[in-house]
């Protein structure tokens, strides 16, 4: 082929050929080309082999193997199942960093409970409530008798408490099941 | 199954062999199968498929295919040359040419083709794609998608004349020429 038919242009033919869209500039190369006898004849080879290889596609197409169409279903039945399974095998190491992060969480937040100011009257409260039900209890018959002295008796729950907060409680409401017992007894 | 018949014919002709081909059309399904969410509606489903089967013939089968004999364009050059005065005196070059060539050379003829060249020739001309899916498939310019397909078949072209030849067919002027 002549140095005129320049490399990038040569493929022009084909894309004429295949009635492929052609830039302005493209179809202007090929009008100047129109008249030149190597461009005719590469269209004439490429109209030859695109004719030959259309006319033979029915030729060289290759017969599919008998038990391909059934062995790619069975595959992609299978394949469900182990996306499935992927997905399972990926999901438990989800949950336990949830389950970390919330562990540390929490553990966090208890600690930031021990150490905070309400959290160690409130602890402090209960201990002391419990104590107190306990004694109340536990005292009964010893106050009935006198052997107990008690430092207040009222039936004003609101005195009580003053004379706990002024001890160093901070008890608002006297417990009824104490108060209800107390009362029962006599000693009240 | 869509397309089968295509891909099958396409995935032996990339790895001549149809064991190969067979293996690689179920990588291509299951592949398609797992990302279709990828595939956008609207678009072109067949040359969607064809583009996971040449990535998928890429990236597991390539390695296993010797080289081809890789032809110089100057010679192919050379035959267009050399068969110029029989294309512009003939209106039916195939039927100069080409008419007296086996169906196995033809076969033969295409997988003699360096495979970036064989490919674009084959889902041009036998699968009828446009350059702009074929330049989506392969997954190059469609400069380079026009370039190859130009060059393949010019190759082909040359090495359907040379079975012409061999067997006492073709033109004066093939004989004389430079092929």
């Amino acid at each position: 082929m002549s140095n005129s038919f320049a490399n990038e242009k040569r493929s022009l033919v084909s894309a004429l050929v295949d009635n492929e869209t052609l830039q302005p500039a493209e179809l202007a190369e090929l009008e100047k080309l129109r008249t030149s006898d190597n461009f005719r004849a590469q269209i004439a080879v490429i109209k030859a082999v695109k004719s030959t290889l259309y006319a033979r596609h029915g030729a060289l197409k290759i017969a599919l193997p008998e038990d391909l169409e059934q062995s790619i279903r069975n595959a992609l039945r299978r394949e469900p199942a182990q996306l499935a399974s992927t997905a399972l095998r990926k999901r438990p190491l989800d949950m336990w960093h949830y389950a970390y992060a919330l562990v540390v969480l929490l553990f966090v937040g208890l600690v930031w409970w021990m150490w905070n100011d309400a959290g160690v009257a409130l602890k402090a409260r209960y201990v002391a409530g419990f104590d107190l039900r306990e004694n109340a209890y536990r005292l009964a018959s010893e106050i009935r008798s006198g052997d107990v002295t008690l430092s207040i008796k009222s039936a004003d729950s609101r005195a009580i408490s003053d004379f706990f907060a002024a001890n160093g409680g901070d008890y608002k409401v006297f417990f009824p099941p104490v108060n209800f017992t107390l009362e029962r007894h006599g000693t009240y | 199954m869509p397309h089968m018949q295509a891909l099958f014919t396409f995935a032996c002709r990339l790895c001549r062999d149809n064991e190969d081909a067979a293996d690689l059309m179920q990588d291509t399904y299951l592949k398609a199968f797992r990302s279709w969410d990828s595939f956008q509606s609207g678009s072109n489903c067949k040359a969607w498929m064809f583009r996971i089967l040449k990535n998928s013939f890429i990236n597991n089968y390539r390695r296993k295919q010797a080289s081809p004999e890789m032809v110089d364009y100057d010679t192919v050059e050379d035959f267009i040359e050399s068969v110029r005065d029989s294309a512009l005196e003939s209106t039916d070059l195939e039927r100069s040419i080409f008419d007296n060539t086996f169906d196995d050379e033809v076969t033969h003829a295409i997988e003699t083709l360096p495979e970036e060249f064989r490919t674009a020739v084959l889902l041009c001309d036998v699968e009828g794609f446009s350059y702009a899916d074929i330049s989506l498939i392969m997954d190059s310019p469609v400069g380079t998608v026009r370039s190859r397909i130009h060059r393949g078949r010019g190759m082909l072209a040359r090495n359907l004349a040379n079975y012409a030849l061999s067997r006492g067919y073709g033109s004066k002027q093939f004989q004389q020429g430079a092929i």
